[in-house]
């Protein structure tokens, strides 16, 4: 019935060479329609398919961690700004440090969410100084539970492999569930998310990217390693935070002391907990190299001072290590830690 | 003719066939989805791959290995069950079968495919008691001999030939999410074609499977778990069995001869049975005992579909010359492009720690995508047709979207490889190629401080000299953690493979044996 068109040309021999034409013209024209039809089908479940998986994407959430912070300020009550303890048992000083300066219940209210951030990046154990010590991590973690809080997670993003391999073989995965805290980590595997954070008193940093834990704690607390950094001179409190950003490698494309110091201006520790047990003085950050035991750890609600008294440690001034400068001239804290009161336990 | 006439009416076999089909095809996706890190160990994530006797054959040609021919014991179980039975793996397990025979029960109306009608039915019968039918030439089997030849020649054609590699593949490619380019095809040629064309017509695990019955089926016939048997006196030569089956199989309505259907492309789905409308003409047997018979049901009139102009029966595939010629063109280009690539690699590519010798690893692989699946960083991802058809989807390693943690993650993809492609290691070292600076562009080298990529290497195969990174050599493994974290752009370090030197200034390498162990402590 389809093919009964144009008879008027089919006659004669010519006809038939016509009318075979015709069919094959027609059965093309189905197959076209039915291909047209097919693939308009899948372009269309395609884009369907498209829409449903990113109709569903976040708008990235722009907020500071703790508005408007300047200088840190000393919980009321305590005896001292800065507490420097010595002892050979990294655990026991660390208490003594944080109660010197009035106790982890002076910086933790009952209920909060804690985000502990340790140097947890390295593969090696203890004697290597490389990432903080797990008794330090476990005792602060410890410490945090018995001041309420509802949860504790130590994050880091580890340098050196999977958050797994990292925080198992430098022990403190072992020492936070311990005590009752929980490792959300990151690493290779699992590069997470983070969302974007805008820094109004950034210089060279406007916009960064954190990660999610770090802008929903009510409380952090930094717990850096001190030891040498081949780039940066010294990785103390300040440069520990380098781990809570997604764009910890771009970020070296910028000028890395002010980057350090913008970045700190939107994540302020309530507490900075400095492991200086073990100190290594030498091919920082990831060794191997020269290690030195200073037996020391650092107390303050105020990170610059912190650094700044750090730096001593390793025979340098706060001079040396720029970042700090840069983070006392942002306000973030007193870099001339004898203007402090220092409580030597 | 009404619609009610063209609905698919079920019978109890076909239900049971269906959710037999879709179990297994579940199983396989599961399976997949189980693949990711870390994979699965029971049952192994890869253990329906291993059910490929094609892949198993491959794996005694190309990696020549008794252990892993050894790990194919599912397939060479699946041969066994075959060579007494019939290629019911088609019909019943195959995933990639089922996704067809799906595309055939979601195909529009109007795509409907060719059926012989009564009529053609009858004069087709007669022309066959003539004689006048010639035997149909298979163009499946050539593909097999094809795909074997060159499997014995180091070629793995089995990415093109296995229906369980396609289909695997497929479902990663989903998951990435990449376009399974192939699988898409093979579901449009169901479409337009008939549902099983590419298992009746081209597949070559398929040819395997049907000439393997076919050696057993006259000799072994009461040891089949499963086989359709025909009684000829029952028969009244309705070829109702002809027009329902998915296979195309003529078998039981041209041959006069009672017994068991001999045909190498019976998958024993028993459509002819529970289409038959003779009582007991057609059976379904197992051990030589029916399972299942036609009980004479109403002959189902409703199922003729007279099309009109009708065209001639499908007689498999015939080639026109105009046809031969182009599909001739076509296998030159693509011989043309087998090594050839549509852009010029720069660089030799790299893959995973366990397949350094590039043709080994060629032959060897199937490209069934299983390690791109189960890499934790996902820092392997299939290639395309960047270095030729030689190396289309071979898991290439892009060091620069993530480093290779092969000593933390335990070599999770030799782990799943069914293949034997990828060599497990003996101990933590490995060697993927050798990172080196590019001075010009390296911000040490230029003053700045950065040195991620030392902060980054867990080998201690990257020394700071001052400010500037340098490699040592017989440290560096190539697990390109330093190439992934490089915060310039292009990255100032990269991996290459061992033997080929960048175009780049200096390459910040020094040679020499490593640090003495003394000035480690």
């Amino acid at each position: 019935m389809r093919w009964e068109i144009g008879d008027e040309f089919l006659c004669g021999e010519e006809g038939d060479l016509t009318r075979g034409a015709l069919l094959r013209e027609v059965e093309r024209r189905d197959f076209v329609k039915k291909a047209g039809k097919l693939t308009g089908g899948l372009i269309l479940a395609a884009y369907l398919g498209t829409l449903a998986s990113c109709g569903r994407k976040k708008a990235p959430v722009v907020r500071r961690i703790v508005p408007e912070t300047t200088a840190a300020v000393p919980p009321p009550g305590a005896q001292a700004d800065l507490a420097v303890a010595a002892g050979s048992s990294a655990g026991e000083i660390t208490r003594k440090a944080v109660e010197a300066i009035g106790g982890m219940g002076s910086f933790v209210k009952e209920g909060d969410v804690v985000v502990v951030k340790p140097n947890a990046s390295f593969l090696d154990g203890v004697s290597a100084a490389t990432s903080t010590h797990p008794d330090v991590v476990g005792q602060v973690v410890a410490m945090c539970r018995e001041a309420g809080a509802s949860r504790v997670i130590v994050t880091d993003h580890c340098l050196r492999g999977t958050p797994e391999a990292c925080f198992g073989a430098n022990g403190i995965g072992e020492a936070v569930r311990k005590n009752g805290g929980e490792v959300i980590a990151y690493g290779a595997g699992d590069t997470g998310h983070g969302v974007d954070a805008e820094i109004p008193q950034g210089v060279v940093m406007k916009r960064t990217n954190i990660y999610p834990e770090v802008q929903e704690a009510d409380v952090v607390i930094t717990v850096p390693k001190a030891k040498h950094h081949s780039s940066a001179g010294l990785s103390l409190g300040m440069k520990n935070f380098i781990g809570v950003t997604t764009h910890m490698s771009s970020i070296h494309n910028l000028d890395l002391h002010r980057a350090i110091a913008d970045l700190n201006t939107l994540v302020r520790p309530a507490l900075t907990v400095t492991d200086a047990t073990i100190i290594l003085l030498d091919n920082g950050p990831g060794g191997p190299g020269p290690t030195k035991a200073a037996n020391t750890v650092i107390a303050s609600p105020d990170i610059v001072a912190a650094d700044s008294y750090a730096c001593t440690l390793f025979g340098l001034s706060a001079s040396d290590v720029p970042y700090i400068v840069y983070g006392n001239q942002a306000g973030l804290g007193e870099v001339d830690y004898n203007k402090l009161k220092i409580a030597r336990v | 003719m009404g619609r009610k006439g063209r609905r698919r009416r079920l019978s109890g076999l076909t239900i049971i066939r269906r959710a037999v089909q879709v179990a297994f095809l579940v199983f396989f996706v599961f399976l997949a989805f189980k693949a990711a890190y870390p994979p699965l160990s029971t049952p192994p994530a890869n253990i329906f791959l291993r059910f490929d006797p094609l892949a198993g054959l491959f794996s005694l040609l190309a990696v020549r290995s008794a252990p892993v021919a050894a790990s194919f014991w599912p397939a060479w179980i699946l041969l066994g069950l075959t060579l007494l039975g019939s290629r019911f793996f088609c019909g019943w397990i195959c995933p990639l079968g089922t996704c067809f025979d799906i595309a055939g029960a979601v195909k529009p109306k109007a795509l409907e495919y060719y059926r012989p009608n009564g009529g053609q039915i009858k004069e087709l019968r007669a022309r066959s008691k003539e004689g006048a039918i010639p035997r149909r030439f298979r163009i499946k089997y050539v593909i097999l001999a094809v795909v074997l030849a060159l499997a014995l020649a180091g070629v793995n054609l089995l990415y093109f030939a296995s229906p369980l590699v396609i289909m695997n593949r497929s479902v990663y490619y989903v998951l990435l999410p990449q376009v399974p380019v192939l699988f898409i095809i093979l579901m449009l040629l169901a479409f337009a074609y008939r549902p099983r064309f590419w298992c009746e017509e081209i597949c070559p695990l398929g040819s395997l499977l049907g000439l393997c019955s076919l050696a057993g089926k006259k000799l072994m016939a009461r040891l089949s778990p499963i086989s359709v048997a025909k009684d000829a006196s029952a028969c009244i030569d309705c070829g109702a069995c002809y027009r329902n089956c998915p296979f195309g199989v003529d078998e039981p309505f041209i041959k006069p001869e009672s017994g068991t259907l001999v045909s190498p492309d019976c998958t024993s789905c028993g459509a002819c049975v529970s289409s038959c409308p003779a009582g007991g003409a057609l059976s379904l047997k197992s051990f030589g005992l029916d399972i299942y018979d036609s009980r004479g049901k109403k002959a189902p009139a409703g199922r003729v579909l007279p099309t009109s102009p009708a065209p001639p029966p499908h007689k498999g595939l015939t080639v026109t010359r105009r046809e031969f010629v182009g599909s001739l063109s076509l296998g030159a280009v693509m011989l043309a492009g087998y090594t050839v690539g549509l852009r010029d690699l720069p660089e030799p590519v790299l893959r995973m720690p366990g397949a350094q010798d590039e043709s080994a690893f060629l032959a060897e692989c199937n490209r069934c995508g299983e390690c791109t699946r189960t890499c934790p960083t996902v820092c392997i991802r299939p290639m395309g047709l960047e270095d030729g058809f030689q190396k289309l989807w071979t898991p290439r390693f892009y060091p620069r979207k993530a480093g290779c943690i092969s000593d933390q993650c335990n070599q999770a993809c030799a782990r799943v490889c069914p293949a034997g492609a990828i060599k497990r290691r003996e101990s933590d070292d490995f060697k993927i190629g050798t990172a080196r600076v590019n001075t010009r562009t390296c911000l040490g080298y230029r003053g700045r401080l950065c040195l991620v990529c030392m902060e980054r290497c867990r080998f201690e195969a990257i020394e700071a000299d001052g400010l500037r990174p340098v490699i040592i050599e017989d440290e560096c493994t190539g697990c390109g953690a330093c190439e992934n974290t490089c915060p310039t752009e292009p990255a100032s370090i990269r991996i290459f493979a061992e033997g080929y030197s960048p175009a780049w200034p200096n390459g910040g390498l020094r040679r020499r044996g490593g640090r003495e162990p003394d000035s480690r402590e």
